[in-house]
């Protein structure tokens, strides 16, 4: 902070040169006195804006990751003039794309209003929070004590993920016609009084669904009572992993694999929940080192669920590997037998000399686990993994392209153990269209 | 969190207050030196060989005295500013400035201190008070300008540290700059108002048993200031504390 020489000193000068005058009878030093006590006084008798209010308003309070949000603001000052400072703080994930956050109006005498608005885009997604917005006036020479406040209510802003529009999804015939999810049946959601077989109880069954005349014959080897399994009201049982492992937060803000696994595992919801298929999710990885679990439902609200998730997860070291979030799910997994995706980047998989061993052994035993769950239920409900590409620099892709040679094994690898790989390059296509032809070529 | 619009160019914005602030203390250690020159003060350097030799052919035409003294002073300034001592520097470039016009203002006190004290007499002799009075208050118009070209200064540095658009930063200078200069002009109207009406005044001396009109006029008009800009300062403070304690504006 630079030294700026206070009006209280100048009335000092000004005293000094005023008793000296006087003393001495001295006209040279009088005048001087009044030159310096007039330019004090008149800068003193011009108070700094006053009666300031700041009105802010914003059209929504939700949008969609990457939205330009309008954030209206209003200054009203009654009386004063000088330099009035506006400022909203604002979280590190926005981004003021138009106007300004702070702007510095200058307030003539009278009444003044002016409207200073701006536009900012979040980047990711979350609930963030907009801090009242602050003021600060100040006296024209800066003389004179300015006054500081904050008005209006914070708001709190929920960025949602983008999902992408699964019009052309439905479009393909093949979805329809010849059913390649239709064998996702699940085995869980709201039960119907349709009796579909007898089957070993399974932990997790009501008791009431016990079938104890039927137990009591005691054909099983187990010993382990039989229970009436029912068909559920639901078609189909689908199961994302996502991996939200900091790896994936690598590239641009609005665009890299964790916002695009984001937006994957939101379309992919949004076209399951649609044909009325029951739905769970977990994310692995997450910031606190825990996994963030949606436990499956059916219906439109189980997709608000899923948003509501996706909007709160933040990336985290990876501690937790997929075959463990396996086994974190498995009671569901084996319940539901569900389709189970799997996003991830492929490429951080592969075992370069040095790493870790068994780390894909373990990736792959996952795969290989949840392949099973097909075999149990008898249907056609394959594990699909989603690589997401990290969409590398121009500079990296003109390399050996090491990445996808990695990408490639791996893919190659959990083929043979049974998954369905899909290779998703965002920045060249989207999420729906890599979906439509793995469809078409699946037909 | 403010997000800066484009990039911050805190020298860029200084070079122009820099030498705003330059000029204006040359221009007072100028008027200093030419007041000290007026008094028949002569200051003796000693300057190398090759500088006289130099002087002596084609720069001769410079006058060294005041060159040299407005140098030092502003290396004086701008080195305790690059030290840190802000305050320091400002004062002492204030007296050094000031100082010099005490000596003629001192020649002109109604009261004889200095005839008591039995010097400088030969300073007293016949030098115009209106001068002496206008070469001091030029100096006092230098160091209200200065003051106000560092606390721009200032404010324009916070403005730039916090992101502020260059437009509205250039607004800004603008009006302060057009409010620095009605200031001046309306103080010194204002000062030369006062001082006619004294110097009028002054005709009618002997009315009140010789005691000086001019005097009073001038002091009972400086008091008078004094207590209006302390009354004011006082009542800003106060004004301040009660807008920062109402709540306003619901968003």
């Amino acid at each position: 902070m630079k030294y700026q020489p206070s009006q209280l000193s100048w009335i000092a000068v000004a005293l000094v040169l005023l008793v000296l005058g006087l003393v001495m009878g001295n006209v040279v030093l009088l005048a001087g006195a009044v030159f310096v006590l007039v330019a004090a006084l008149l800068s003193t008798a011009l108070p700094p804006p006053s009666g300031i209010v700041v009105t802010r308003s914003l059209a929504k309070v939700a949008c969609w990751v990457g939205d330009t949000l309008t954030v209206e603001r209003r200054l009203t000052a009654r009386g004063g003039i000088g330099p009035v400072f506006v400022h909203d703080d604002l979280p590190p994930e926005a981004r003021v794309v138009s106007g300004s956050n702070l702007r510095v109006v200058w307030k003539w005498p009278g009444s003044h209003a002016t409207d200073i608005s701006y536009e900012v885009q979040f980047s990711k997604r979350g609930l963030f929070t907009l801090e009242e917005t602050g003021w600060e006036s100040r006296a024209p020479f800066g003389v004179n004590q300015g006054a500081s406040g904050s008005s209006g209510p914070a708001y709190q802003v929920s960025v949602v993920p983008r999902i992408r529009s699964i019009t052309r999804l439905n479009a393909v015939r093949g979805v329809g016609r010849y059913g390649r999810y239709v064998g996702d049946l699940a085995r869980t959601g709201a039960a119907t009084d349709d009796f579909r077989e007898l089957r070993p109880y399974l932990p997790g069954d009501p008791l009431k669904r016990i079938n104890w005349k039927a137990s009591a014959r005691g054909t099983r080897a187990d010993n382990l009572p039989l229970v009436n399994d029912v068909e559920p009201e639901t078609r189909k049982g689908v199961w994302i992993f996502l991996d939200m492992a900091d790896y994936m937060d690598v590239g641009v803000p609005l665009s890299n694999p964790l916002e695009n696994t984001v937006e994957a595992s939101g379309t992919l919801a949004q076209y399951y929940l649609a044909q009325g298929s029951t739905l769970g999710a977990y994310a692995y990885n997450s910031y606190d080192g825990r996994g963030v679990l949606l436990t499956p439902e059916a219906g439109k609200r189980q997709f608000n669920r899923l948003i509501q998730m996706l909007a709160g997860l933040r990336p985290g070291p990876p501690e937790e590997d997929l075959l463990q979030a396996v086994e974190r799910c498995k009671s569901f997994l084996f319940r539901m037998q569900p389709a189970v995706y799997v996003i991830t980047r492929l490429d951080v998989h592969y075992m370069r000399p040095g790493d870790a061993a068994g780390s894909f052994d373990r990736f792959k035993s996952a795969v290989t686990r949840l392949a099973s769950l097909g075999t149990l239920s008898g249907r056609y409900s394959p594990v699909r993994v989603v690589h997401v590409d990290p969409q590398e620099s121009a500079e990296e892709s003109q390399g050996l392209g090491l990445s996808r040679w990695e990408t490639r094994f791996v893919a190659r690898e959990l083929r043979d153990a049974g998954a369905s790989v899909i290779e998703w390059e965002p920045a060249r296509e989207e999420f729906t269209s890599v979906l439509v032809r793995h469809v078409e070529a699946h037909r | 969190m403010l997000k800066p619009i484009g990039r911050p160019d805190v020298r860029g914005g200084g070079v122009r207050f820099v030498v705003a602030e330059s000029l204006a203390l040359s221009g007072l250690l100028l008027l200093a030196a030419y007041v000290l020159w007026d008094l028949g003060f002569v200051l003796y350097v000693r300057v190398p060989s090759w500088v006289e030799r130099a002087d002596g052919l084609f720069l001769f035409f410079i006058p060294w005295q005041p060159v040299l003294a407005i140098a030092l002073g502003l290396a004086l300034y701008w080195g305790l500013q690059a030290l840190g001592r802000d305050r320091i520097a400002f004062w002492s470039m204030a007296l050094v400035a000031a100082l010099p016009h005490g000596i003629p203002a001192w020649s002109h006190s109604r009261i004889g201190w200095h005839e008591l004290l039995e010097f400088q007499e030969e300073l007293v002799d016949d030098r115009s008070v209106y001068g002496d009075t206008a070469l001091f208050i030029v100096c006092l118009v230098g160091l209200v300008a200065l003051h106000r070209i560092v606390g721009m200064k200032g404010l324009e540095r916070r403005m730039l540290s916090r992101g502020v658009e260059s437009l509205d930063k250039r607004r800004i200078m603008r009006y302060e700059s057009l409010l620095l200069t009605a200031l001046i002009v309306a103080s010194l109207l204002l000062t030369a108002l006062i001082v006619v009406l004294a110097t009028v005044l002054a005709n009618y001396d002997d009315l009140l048993n010789e005691s000086p009109l001019a005097i009073v006029t001038l002091g009972g008009s400086a008091a008078l200031l004094l207590a209006f800009t302390l009354l004011l300062w006082f009542q800003g403070r106060q004004d301040a504390r009660d807008e920062e304690g109402t709540p306003s504006g619901v968003g």
